[in-house]
């Protein structure tokens, strides 16, 4: 019987010398960083180099993961200031990379191929609209969205990546779905 | 479909926000206890409000999954699926990897400015790592000949070449004195003659000035570099110089 080996475990073997250990702890999490970097950023390249420069940032602060939190919980919150940083970066520079790319992002997506080509062109459509919408979200609020939508978090994981009280992340999430209604509502009204 | 999901928008965009917004998104998601989960559908039945706001939320996570599993199902995995290498959040998928395979697929990760950084500061090591090198490799030479130079000469040595080269030096003074004494007697009759210096030498010429009362001018090749100290020691004393009287007995004839 093949027994599980924790985050932490491995870390801690990675901490002793194991040079593989780092490697599976890439392997655990390196898809869903990913999704996390994309859902803040919306574009794939900035997300894999966003999820690069995580695991490369974890692993140069290797030593300094006390095991108060969980390791998903600290790549997480490496992974949200990374995008953070970025998007900081591409304000200064007046860079709207999530405006100005929309037309080749939207190229990106390949919507089912049950459906039909009326159908495929509406569903694109409609995922442009919400990516768009959550684009605009502020950042505090986009990273809690995405931590839940794209990576299933709970709260309290969450909560313990940001390093913010439960009962924040939940007023946080219901101001973000919020914005997102009325966002959605509108551009829905534009497209019609 | 897309007329429902305009029509709960615009529905829930106008509602107010109850006080149990949080246990809204707790429902929403799934995470309210079952005791929660009972106050909160009791709530509901009296707050419209939360009502439509459940149902627009419900409609907006519908939104977001697609937008999600369109995009991220378009997308490989960054690096790892490209290697072969499996996703599994509990297995160790190839527990045979060496730790330079793992340090490599690391690396494959870097952005390219981490590269040449990485780069540099190997190219930076190896160049002080030479210097180092070098810098001691000559260290022990310049010691080494240090000691060869100071151990030449002991005190001993340096004791008996001063002894040899005095006695030499006496040797060869003992020997100019004995072979030019009858001709220091000569030149003592001359009146500008310089009395008491012996300089003439194996190798010397003397030049005859006769009737113009010149001294005899030197006109001598030194044989060696030996000589030169003897040039210059004047008032050394001969058996000649001890004959002539003193300068105390003159004065006491003269008075």
């Amino acid at each position: 019987m093949e027994t599980v080996t924790s985050d932490e475990q491995i870390v801690e073997r990675a901490l002793s010398g194991d040079g593989e250990a780092f490697g599976e702890i890439v392997r655990r999490w390196e898809r869903r960083i990913f999704a996390l970097a994309y859902g803040m950023l919306g574009r794939e390249e900035e997300a894999r180099d966003v999820t690069q420069e995580t695991f490369l940032s974890a692993f140069r602060n290797l030593r300094g993961f006390r095991g108060e939190a969980k390791v998903s919980s600290w790549l997480h919150r490496i992974a949200v200031n990374q995008c953070i940083t970025r998007q900081r970066r591409a304000k200064v520079r007046n860079e709207s990379a999530l405006e100005d790319e929309t037309e080749a992002d939207g190229a990106s997506y390949s919507a089912p191929a049950h459906l039909s080509p009326a159908r495929a062109a509406e569903s694109r459509e409609r995922t442009e609209v919400v990516r768009r919408a959550v684009s605009a979200l502020p950042a505090e609020l986009r990273q809690v969205v995405v931590m839940k939508e794209f990576e299933e978090l709970t709260f309290q994981e969450i909560a313990e990546a940001l390093d913010l009280p439960l009962s924040t992340v939940k007023s946080r999430l219901y101001t973000a779905l919020r914005q997102l209604q009325m966002r959605l509502q509108n551009m829905a009204s534009e497209v019609a | 479909m897309k007329e429902t999901w305009d029509k709960t928008m615009k529905e829930s965009a106008g509602a107010k926000e109850c006080a149990r917004a949080e246990d809204l998104v707790a429902y929403l998601y799934h995470e309210a206890t079952a005791t929660e989960r009972n106050d909160f559908e009791s709530h509901m039945r009296q707050c419209a409000s939360c009502s439509e706001e459940l149902a627009a939320f419900g409609g907006v996570r519908e939104a977001i999954t697609e937008w999600r599993n369109l995009s991220l199902g378009s997308f490989a995995s960054p690096s790892l699926e490209a290697n072969g290498a499996r996703v599994s959040p509990t297995t160790n998928p190839n527990p045979g990897r060496s730790a330079l395979a793992a340090l490599r697929q690391f690396f494959a990760l870097a952005p390219l400015w981490m590269r040449a950084a990485t780069a540099a500061a190997v190219v930076a090591f190896c160049a002080l790592m030479a210097i180092a090198v070098v810098h001691f490799l000559q260290r022990p030479q310049t010691e080494v000949v240090e000691k060869q130079v100071k151990s030449g000469y002991s005190e001993q040595e340096v004791e008996e070449r001063i002894a040899q080269a005095l006695k030499r030096e006496k040797e060869s003074q003992v020997e100019v004195e004995a072979a030019v004494s009858p001709e220091r007697v000569a030149d003592s009759e001359q009146p500008n003659a310089r009395p008491q210096v012996n300089l003439d030498r194996p190798g010397t010429t003397r030049v005859a000035t006769k009737g113009k009362q010149q001294p005899a001018r030197r006109n001598r090749v030194r044989p060696s570099t030996e000589l030169v100290s003897t040039d210059y020691l004047p008032f050394t004393a001969s058996v000649d110089e001890e004959k002539l009287p003193s300068l105390t007995d003159l004065v006491n004839d003269a008075n």
